[in-house]
């Protein structure tokens, strides 16, 4: 379930301050040699991670390449099961497997940065002949122990501890920093490296191991069948394509009078629709102020809950359950008629947009010194841990709010002027660092393509920059700034002036 | 006649102005200078029908009319009761506020029952002079403190409690924990009136502005100084004069923005170049050259030489060539911004079935502590950030709901914090009296309150049958006193409408 971005604003700022301590559990830079083990920690591998990160500062050059390590396990089809954020921003991914000192080179076959699941294989064959595929088993009960498999703390022989299950609900996913699935905590003590390693009960796997809470002693999450299931099911034809969402907030109708006003019946529950996200499913289907009474059948409580086996969840965990293409069927009252309509379910038009970014290089635009960058999570990232807290005021604002006022199937991409290059061609420039670019040469901006094309169709003798507060603008000597921009890229050791 | 006997009362130490600096004797800064002992109270932001604990301060002032103590209007805010001290003690009399002016950040005590005996008005200089070695006066215990406080600069500055800039004296000082108001002499002649310091580098109120101020009216709470109030930036680049059609080396200011209410609104617009004010030229920083205080910022000339509602002459360049325009000088006060600072009147509040409805302000944003520029929800502080933008004759204020004071009525809507109201009963609302009035006529047998998008409740629905009950039972149980405070005056009118930006 995506997070609106309103509601996201806030969980990204109570968020920030728990990042430092809930931690994913990636061990960086582990030893190298290789595990051997029991059933089923025969099936347990120890994957070596040689990444390289993204750096959004200076979005043409990357940051040093590290190493991490983490955990896996393999599956039925040859197929090792891990976290994303174990195999993200790879350069070369080495596997190890129990009883084999040799490192294999492995490749990632799907990646859900959304659920923290990956799938890899070796590139050999037969590296996996041999190593019994770990069985799926369900939802472990409540107090009930499971044992976690891994290699903690750059540990080189497979670990394992007990733990008893001690809650299940809805939580933020860290590796991607705006998902909330259903998560599993348990007190067994699982320490960096165990991340993509199984948790397993009777013999069956039931979760993966992914992110931990260091201010709690003896606390980690697991990912749960339900989530894993999904991906599987997902990436079963080669392609995973992610979560959808319904793209609407709900608010309760828990007041009486609310529920009146709306023409409910006696008994009758349900939530109102208090926004509907352009581009979104549900819009152009949803209204505001309808009020959802059923969502594929199952009755919405006033608190926006539905009954899950017993238990209750949000209605969006339904949606969760879900596939993009899929339809969901709500029933609804609207003006105090009753209507059942279908809702097609595609993604959320903002969840790549919102998402941390992985595996992919920085987008920028330079020219004559002036860094443009698309206003993304990783714009936002170069202003630090905290940057939810202390990251400008027009970037914060613009990201979190203004985009939700924007109408259109797909809300324009933001451009933001990221950085100058001092030269004598802009240095006397009124200085708009963090400034979101409204137009220039009065074509209205709605991505880094409609920026660079707004500069290089411009055959005026000056390019106007105009930014989105308080009448800010500034003006480059057209000329000038052609005859400066190579230079300028040479000084700065800049290859290359984009990657649009 | 206060006013002509004020006149008389200047006139004098003026005069005697010469002899004193004759005097190579230490100034009587005894009978000139006095202590003020002002207990303080806010209101308690988060449920405004309350007060805070009581706090005291003290400050400095100096006498400057027959019965006339000046002071900084800063530290009157609150104040709930006020001593006059000399000699480290009380003295008789009970100071009376007789005139407040924001903009200048000044204020005016009359002692009722008259000055106690040994006090006499300080002298006045007409200038503040740019350099050399001043004395920093303040009541020490017994004695009188005359600590040597050596010119820097002088710097435009805003004022402490308005919008108006003016030029402020930098001081060099070996007085320790000053800036609470103490007045600054040079050679016997009151040249300034600190504001505030850092370590040992104080700010003072310039003479100039104190002789406008104590020269001004005898009573009132009127802003005296004019300000610009215009968004603007430096025009040094060329690639922009040349794009906008300026000839020669850029000079004058680039106008961004002109807020509504603001001195130019009407006249000013977004891309002028306001190249001179009062026939003084503006350089491309900003400056001009004043005829005693050398390069110093332009806002000099407004609050040096006009009052609200004169005419200044100014030039702008606009669209390729040059014009002469008469701008509407304005005072600009705070409670023209959406987001006002509030700092001289209680928070306006109503209570409606539970809901605590009140203004967005200053006051407001600052319970969320010293980082509130950080801390405070950003859709609350984006507000402020950007009052500019959001001010308009239409939309004065932004008006929340802070909080609901829990019962069974308002039930489904106890965790809402900090939900802005756009409409109530299908009125817009721009200030607490829409809400008020909103009050008086229901949408049927329902209240019915918008909120802004930006909530994930985007409406809130009440028994209209049950409000006043309501009301009074959530009174009883948490103690308030009353179930509204409106404000007491109405919000000025700006004047002037603006031009949209191009």
């Amino acid at each position: 379930m995506l997070r609106g971005p309103a509601v996201a604003r806030d969980i990204i700022r109570a968020l920030m301050r728990r990042l430092l301590m809930l931690g994913s559990l990636i061990l960086l830079s582990g030893a190298s040699l290789p595990a051997a083990g029991r059933d089923p920690a025969r099936s347990v591998v120890r994957i070596v991670n040689h990444y390289q990160r993204a750096d959004w500062a200076t979005p043409w050059g990357s940051a040093r390449p590290g190493e991490s390590s983490g955990s896996g396990f393999v599956i039925e089809g040859g197929r090792v099961m891990t976290n994303a954020h174990v195999v993200s921003d790879s350069r070369l991914l080495l596997l190890y497997v129990a009883g084999d000192p040799r490192p294999h080179e492995a490749q990632v076959m799907q990646v859900g940065h959304d659920c923290d699941l990956a799938l890899i294989r070796p590139l050999e064959p037969d590296v996996l002949k041999g190593v019994p595929a770990l069985p799926f088993g369900g939802l472990p009960g409540l107090g009930s122990s499971v044992d976690t498999l891994g290699f903690p703390a750059g540990g080189v022989r497979v670990s394992s501890t007990r733990g008893v299950v001690s809650r299940i609900e809805g939580q933020l996913y860290v590796h991607s920093g705006v998902d909330s699935h259903l998560a599993v905590q348990t007190d067994a003590a699982i320490n960096p490296g165990s991340s993509g390693g199984p948790v397993v009960q009777s013999g069956r796997v039931v979760g993966v191991a992914f992110q931990n809470n260091p201010s709690l002693e003896n606390v980690g999450f697991f990912i749960p069948m339900e989530v894993i299931s999904r991906f599987l099911q997902d990436a079963g034809d080669g392609r995973y394509d992610g979560y959808p969402d319904l793209g609407a907030e709900t608010g309760n109708m828990e007041n009486p009078s609310a529920r009146a006003l709306a023409g409910m019946r006696e008994g009758e529950s349900g939530a109102r629709v208090t926004r509907i996200d352009p581009g979104a499913s549900a819009d152009g289907i949803l209204e505001k102020g309808d009020v959802i009474l059923a969502v594929n059948g199952r009755p919405v409580a006033n608190d926006g809950s539905v009954e899950d086996d017993g238990d209750r969840i949000p209605f969006g965990y339904l949606i969760d359950r879900l596939f993009i293409g899929d339809t969901v069927t709500l029933d609804l009252l609207r003006r105090g008629e009753r209507k059942r309509l279908p809702v097609p379910l595609r993604e959320h038009p903002l969840s790549r947009s919102r998402r941390h970014v992985y595996d992919e290089q920085p987008r920028y635009f330079v020219y004559a010194g002036l860094v443009f960058v698309p206003l993304s999570p990783g714009t936002m990232q170069t202003y630090g841990s905290d940057w939810a807290r202390v990251a400008p005021r027009t970037l914060l604002d613009e990201y979190f709010f203004r985009v939700l006022a924007r109408a259109g199937p797909r809300p324009g991409e933001r451009v933001v002027l990221l950085r100058r290059l001092d030269d004598a061609v802009n240095i006397e420039m009124a200085w708009f660092l963090d400034q979101v670019v409204e137009r220039v040469n009065g074509r209205a901006i709605d991505g880094l393509a409609s920026l660079i094309e707004a500069f290089e169709q411009n055959r005026e003798d000056h390019h106007v920059i105009e930014f989105a507060h308080a009448g800010r603008f500034t003006v480059l000597d057209r000329r000038r700034a052609d005859a400066a921009n190579g230079g300028i890229l040479q000084r700065y050791g800049i290859h290359k002036d984009r990657r649009p | 006649m206060r006013g002509s006997s004020l006149i008389a009362a200047l006139a004098l130490p003026a005069l005697a102005w010469g002899a004193a600096r004759a005097e190579a004797e230490r100034p009587p800064y005894e009978g000139w200078v006095v202590g003020l002992n002002i207990t303080w109270q806010t209101w308690d932001e988060d449920q405004p029908w309350l007060k805070r604990k009581p706090e005291t301060r003290r400050a400095g002032g100096v006498v400057v009319g027959e019965n006339l103590v000046l002071t900084t209007a800063e530290m009157l805010e609150h104040a709930t009761f006020v001593q006059l001290e000399t000699h480290g003690r009380s003295r008789p009399g009970k100071p009376q506020i007789k005139r407040v002016d924001r903009s200048a950040n000044l204020a005016l005590l009359s002692i009722e029952g008259g000055l106690p005996a040994g006090l006499a008005p300080a002298p006045v200089a007409p200038r503040t002079p740019t350099s050399g070695t001043l004395r920093t006066v303040r009541w020490r215990g017994q004695q009188i403190e005359a600590a040597a406080s050596r010119v820097i600069r002088l710097e435009v500055e805003r004022s402490e409690t308005g919008n108006a800039q003016y030029a402020h004296v930098r001081l060099r000082t070996d007085l320790s924990g000053g800036g609470w108001s103490e007045p600054v002499f040079d050679r016997g002649a009151l040249v300034g009136l600190t504001v505030s310091q850092d370590g040992d580098e104080s700010r003072a109120i310039p003479a100039e502005i104190l002789s406008l101020f104590v020269q001004g009216p005898a009573e009132g709470a009127a802003d005296s100084l004019p300000a610009l109030g215009a968004h603007w930036q430096v025009n040094k680049e060329e690639a922009v004069t040349k794009y906008l059609g300026q000839e020669g080396a850029p000079r004058g200011i680039l106008i961004r923005q002109v807020p509504w209410g603001s001195t130019g609104c009407g006249v000013l617009q977004p891309r002028d170049i306001l190249l001179e004010l009062d026939g003084e030229a503006i350089d491309a920083e900003g400056f001009f050259l004043h005829p005693w205080l050398g390069r110093i910022g332009f806002h000099q000339i407004l609050s040096e030489r006009f009052k609200p509602g004169d005419e200044v002459r100014a030039r702008v360049h606009r669209g390729g060539r040059e014009l002469d325009v008469v701008l509407a000088a304005r005072a600009y006060p705070d409670d023209l911004k959406l987001i006002p600072g509030r700092q001289h009147e209680p928070p306006p509040f109503l209570v409606a079935g539970g809901l605590v409805i009140r203004e967005l302000d200053v006051p407001y944003l600052r319970t969320w502590g010293k980082e509130w520029n950080l801390d405070a929800p950003d859709r609350l502080y984006s507000r402020y950030y950007f009052d500019s933008e959001g001010q308009r004759p239409v939309l004065r204020r932004v008006v929340l709901v802070t909080a609901v004071l829990p019962s069974v009525y308002t039930i489904g809507y106890h965790h809402l914090r900090d939900v802005v109201i756009e409409r109530f009963n299908g009125r817009p609302v721009s200030r607490l009296e829409d809400v008020a009035e909103a009050l008086e006529s229901p949408a049927g047998a329902f209240h019915v309150i918008d909120l802004a998008r930006e909530s994930a409740m985007d409406q809130i629905v009440l028994d209209a049958g049950t409000l006043k009950a309501a009301t009074g039972a959530v009174m009883e149980e948490y103690g308030l006193p009353s179930d509204r405070r409106m404000r007491s005056s109405p919000l000025p009118a700006g004047g002037g409408e603006c031009q949209p930006e191009p």
